[in-house]
């Protein structure tokens, strides 16, 4: 029996969410490339180059997909001790360019959880999003995988 | 900065990539935070960390050793090489002021619809030898020839 996975958490796995759109910024993408350099200078592609700035591929990570799908989800589930990130998986296929309008189609892909030597529980939460660009080009598939750590003072 | 360009011809299984190694302290800690619009209190917080989050310390977000995975296969591969794919799991977290190094090594390399490509295991690792993040990741290259 779930000691924290709702009947309406669980009712919206695999269910796709609205789309939403993400507008790729010039000044971002540098923001984001110097500090995942620092405290070496940026890969210039990021910041000025001939062909347009792109994106860097980890740049994906600020697009905060995830938080209509975990209000959603929220509300109906206990509060937590801490939550941390289990791990990420991308697939890139085209470029994300400065000026660039993505559209992201996200959806939970499913709710477990696992005990925990001190009583609590591990709530495990798999999301996924497809991502085009403004021509309709697929450029991305992001898939998050979050953990809810729940003590014993979190169930009672 | 990205070094010359590797072709898949001179590719060999088993051949490791330079690795992308920083000290991780509250600069870049905070630069991330601000950049990746990550605000988070584990990341940033001493206290909370500690008293709420029950954690030792401050952690490094996982979305920054993820992008130094990606900085260290970006630097080797050269700028006409395409990351297709990236993997990582956060097994053990990596604490405020210590030194991180992103590695990879080449598992297998193989050509599949007319792509040549290479699969390497990537992983971070602390001052320690841990390895903390592990993950996997294809890259697609260039021929030599075009």
């Amino acid at each position: 029996m779930s000691k924290v996975i709702t009947e309406a958490a669980q009712a919206l796995v695999s269910v796709e969410q609205a789309p939403m759109t993400i507008e790729i910024e010039k000044g971002a993408l540098r923001k984001y490339a110097m500090a995942i350099a620092w405290p070496e200078k940026p890969d210039a592609r990021y910041v000025d180059g001939s062909g347009g700035v792109i994106a860097p591929p980890t740049f994906c990570t600020s697009f905060h997909w995830l938080a209509p799908l975990l209000e959603k989800i929220n509300p109906s589930m206990p509060a937590y001790r801490v939550a941390l990130n289990g791990g990420n998986e991308y697939e890139f296929y085209e470029p994300i360019r400065a000026g660039d309008a993505l559209t992201a189609r996200p959806k939970l892909a499913s709710l477990s959880e696992k005990p925990r030597d001190d009583g609590g529980v591990m709530l495990i939460i798999d999301l996924e999003a497809e991502f085009t660009n403004q021509t309709g080009a697929r450029v991305l598939t992001a898939r998050q995988r979050l953990l809810r750590i729940y003590g014993p003072e979190n169930l009672t | 900065m990205t070094g010359a360009q590797v072709y898949w011809e001179d590719v060999e299984e088993g051949q490791e990539i330079p690795p992308f190694s920083r000290k991780v302290g509250y600069m870049e800690l905070n630069r991330f935070a601000g950049a990746n619009d990550e605000l988070v209190p584990i990341h940033m917080d001493p206290d909370y960390a500690k008293d709420v989050a029950k954690l030792p310390d401050v952690i490094v977000m996982g979305n920054l050793k993820l992008a130094y995975i990606a900085n260290a296969l970006a630097a080797w591969a050269g700028e006409d090489a395409w990351i297709e794919q990236l993997r990582v799991d956060y097994r053990k977290m990596d604490i405020v002021n210590t030194t991180l190094s992103a590695k990879g090594k080449v598992a297998k390399k193989y050509e599949r619809d007319g792509r040549r490509l290479v699969e390497l295991d990537v992983w971070v690792e602390n001052d320690q030898g841990e390895v903390t993040t592990p993950g996997s990741a294809v890259v697609r290259l260039p021929a030599r020839g075009g």
